[in-house]
């Protein structure tokens, strides 16, 4: 994986595959190279919050995290509701990037803040572009502060 | 008990009083009148008699003084032929009997003319006996030859016929008189007879009025007597009969009434109880305090209700009753009996608990329904999110396959990784219409009157622009409204038109023509169109899941999408049909019932 301190792009996913495909998807944005992927939320919110296996390191700060719902240990929500209840870590944009159509863990997300909710589909043209579209808003066009 | 003796007597008895009254009243009078009457005539009719009487006794002294004084002048006459002494004697006897037969007249004429003619004849009766005794004297003194020339004289005839003359008019007056007062009588008798006659007919005619009005009378008193037994009856059988209990309690809560059916529950004889038991003794023991306490308040309040006991039988068994009770007081306010309705709600406390018992399973299986339910939407949930991914991976690792070893997979290959690719997408489209199905199988109906044109138009519009082949037209009339939950309902248009518009699409004037009408008790929906339609014979495989009846090279499409609106209409409560030609278009119906079915 890249050097931590320069992901752009934190994707928490604990299927190897499933990571693979996004990855691949977002090497098509060109943003191979800036993406950091972590497998479980544990280890998602130590890096966050330089802890753990991750302590004594600067704060990260990337301009997208996609999240997965489904995970061991801490799942996405989890996850989600720490990053945004943290002012350290609160502006930093969450995408939910889930299997998931139920309204529940849609509408729990809304409600922790998330900033989008997309889910994947099973064709894979159709997701590569989409990764690479949310890639690409997400890094290039969006926006952040500092 | 015995109704109406608190109203006074009925009316036609005091009417029928009445008029006996009368009647009897008037014909005592008529009678008391026809007493008099006869009394009347009684009198009168010896009156008459008297009269008459006295009328012969006048005519008899008048006879009398003609017969005394003709005796007195034939012995003048024997005296003067004879010069006898026994003349002498006979003229002094018919004197004295003149002078008392002239006494008597005197005495029985009261009539005033009579009296007048009387006096006139004692005149002339006088003037005669002095002409007997100037002829006495005359033969006395001169002789035979003197009175015969005396005598020739005519004054002694004169008087003789100057007497009768008198008496004759006497007779004929006192004649008169009595046949006046005759006449007189007979017509008097004859306005009493008349009158007599009427009186008889009109009592009678009363008396005959007076027997019919007391027979009808009597014929109405024993009708309403009858009539009045029979209420009685009626009442004492409701009484008895009653569906409940009734009875009646003295002031020391003794029984003084109790009908059949409390009876039978209780098992006692009437003898048994009435004056003998007290009903407190029936009160099982829990339930005696409370009793004597709600008794005394209920004799001050005069009503009491909704009081539940549980009460002992004559065999020890118990059961258990509500009774209600209303107090019968007397003018002063004084409490004279209780009159109590008793229900036997043995059958009422076991039907209730029954309902807790069912209430108590019903609210445990809708707990295990909740449950059920709830295993099956994270069921859902996980089908949904496991499913999915390995589908993803297949189709992604296949896709990255084409792309990064294209020289190994040319030609053959590629085909092979395209079915996979396919499959996948195949797949994913049967779970999330799985899905779909399931949900829509679950969830609450929500019911509201919904607009049916703006429904059908809005799954129109998305099913046009989802259309691959050539666009139909599309027509969609008035629609009555529904009432039915709008999202599920939309569902259901959405399927339907998507099903028009794509089998009708390889048409060259494909054509949905969209309907509805309203019936008594429902209201019915209809989607038709011009496109291959089906065969009859498979109609009942169509709202199957997974069923189709074309290929899907044909026609895209999993074979879910009608058995949703079948599930959808049914939980409504509505019905789905088909109608159908092979190439000859096919009309999709499905019925909602109405608002207030």
């Amino acid at each position: 994986m890249e050097g931590f301190e320069e992901a752009e792009i934190l994707l928490v996913e604990d299927s190897p595959e499933d990571a693979e495909i996004t990855i691949r998807g977002l090497k098509r944005a060109n943003l191979g190279n800036k993406v950091l992927w972590l497998k479980d939320g544990e280890a998602a919110l130590e890096y966050l919050f330089a802890d753990g296996q991750f302590a004594g390191r600067p704060a990260p700060r990337p301009r997208v995290v996609l999240l997965d719902l489904k995970m061991p240990k801490v799942d996405g929500l989890e996850v989600l509701k720490q990053i945004k209840a943290d002012p350290r870590t609160r502006t930093i944009p969450v995408v939910m990037l889930t299997t998931s159509t139920q309204e529940g863990d849609m509408l729990r997300s809304y409600d922790l803040g998330v900033n989008s909710y997309l889910v994947k589909p099973v064709d894979f043209k159709q997701f590569s572009e989409e990764i690479t579209r949310i890639g690409y808003y997400w890094v290039v066009m969006n926006k952040v502060l500092g | 008990m015995s109704p109406g003796s608190e109203r006074g007597r009925p009316a036609p008895r005091s009417a029928i009083e009445r008029q006996a009254f009368a009647g009897f009243f008037s014909a005592i009078v008529i009678v008391a009148l026809v007493a008099f009457i006869g009394y009347a005539s009684a009198r009168r009719f010896i009156e008459t008699s008297r009269s008459v009487a006295h009328a012969h006794a006048v005519l008899v002294a008048l006879q009398g003084i003609q017969a005394a004084l003709n005796d007195a002048i034939s012995a003048q006459r024997g005296y003067l032929i004879t010069s006898s002494e026994n003349y002498t004697n006979d003229r002094e006897t018919a004197i004295s009997d003149l002078e008392t037969s002239v006494q008597l007249a005197k005495e029985l004429i009261v009539d005033n003319a009579q009296q007048a003619r009387l006096q006139l004849l004692e005149q002339q009766l006088a003037k005669r006996r002095a002409l007997l005794d100037e002829i006495v004297v005359l033969q006395q003194t001169e002789g035979f030859e003197a009175v015969r020339e005396r005598m020739l004289a005519g004054d002694t005839r004169r008087a003789d016929s100057d007497l009768r003359e008198t008496l004759a008019e006497l007779e004929t007056e006192e004649n008169r008189l009595l046949s006046a007062r005759t006449a007189a009588d007979l017509r008097a008798a004859r306005w009493m007879i008349g009158a007599l006659l009427g009186f008889i007919v009109t009592v009678v005619a009363l008396l005959a009025w007076l027997f019919n009005r007391i027979r009808t009378g009597t014929a109405e008193l024993e009708r309403t007597d009858a009539a009045v037994k029979r209420y009685a009856e009626e009442v004492h059988d409701l009484y008895n009969r009653a569906p409940c209990g009734y009875h009646s309690l003295d002031e020391n809560g003794v029984f003084v009434n109790i009908n059949d059916t409390e009876l039978q529950w209780l098992g006692y004889t009437r003898e048994e109880l009435i004056g003998r038991k007290h009903f407190i003794d029936l009160v099982t023991e829990p339930g005696r305090s409370g009793f004597a306490h709600g008794f005394s308040l209920y004799k001050e309040r005069g009503q009491t209700s909704d009081v539940e006991l549980d009460v002992i039988r004559k065999d020890g068994s118990q059961f258990h009753v509500l009774l209600n009770s209303t107090a019968i007081k007397d003018e002063n306010g004084r409490f004279v009996a209780s009159r109590t309705t008793l229900f036997d709600i043995t059958l009422r406390q076991q039907k209730e608990r029954q309902i807790a018992v069912l209430n108590e399973q019903l609210r445990q299986q809708t707990a295990q329904l909740e449950a059920a339910n709830k295993e099956l939407e994270s069921f859902s949930y996980s089908v949904s999110h496991d499913l999915r991914a390995p589908l993803r991976r297949i189709d992604g690792y296949a896709q990255m396959l084409e792309e990064d070893c294209a020289a190994q997979v040319a030609g053959d290959g590629k085909r092979y990784i395209d079915v996979i690719r396919r499959s996948c997408q195949r797949m994913a489209t049967l779970i999330d219409d799985l899905l779909e199905f399931s949900k829509l199988s679950r969830g609450e109906i929500a019911r509201r009157a919904i607009n049916m044109t703006v429904l059908a138009s809005r799954a129109a519009e998305e099913a046009l622009a989802a259309c691959q082949g050539k666009r139909p037209q599309l027509i969609i009339e008035t629609l009555p409204d529904a009432h039915a939950d709008p999202a599920l309902i939309q569902h259901v248009w959405g399927n339907l038109l998507a099903n028009a518009v794509k089998y009708s699409s390889k048409r060259e004037e494909p054509l949905v023509r969209v309907s509805g009408v309203r019936h008594n008790g429902s209201v019915e929906y209809h989607v038709a169109d011009n496109g291959v339609g089906f065969d009859m014979r498979y109609a009942d495989k169509l709202f199957g899941v997974f069923q189709r009846l074309h290929a899907t090279d044909e026609y895209e499409g999993t074979g879910v999408g009608l058995a949703i609106v079948q599930r959808i209409v049914t939980r409504h409560g509505g019905r789905v049909w088909a109608r159908g030609e092979p190439d000859r278009g096919a009309t999709f119906s499905f019925s909602l019932p109405a608002e207030d079915a």
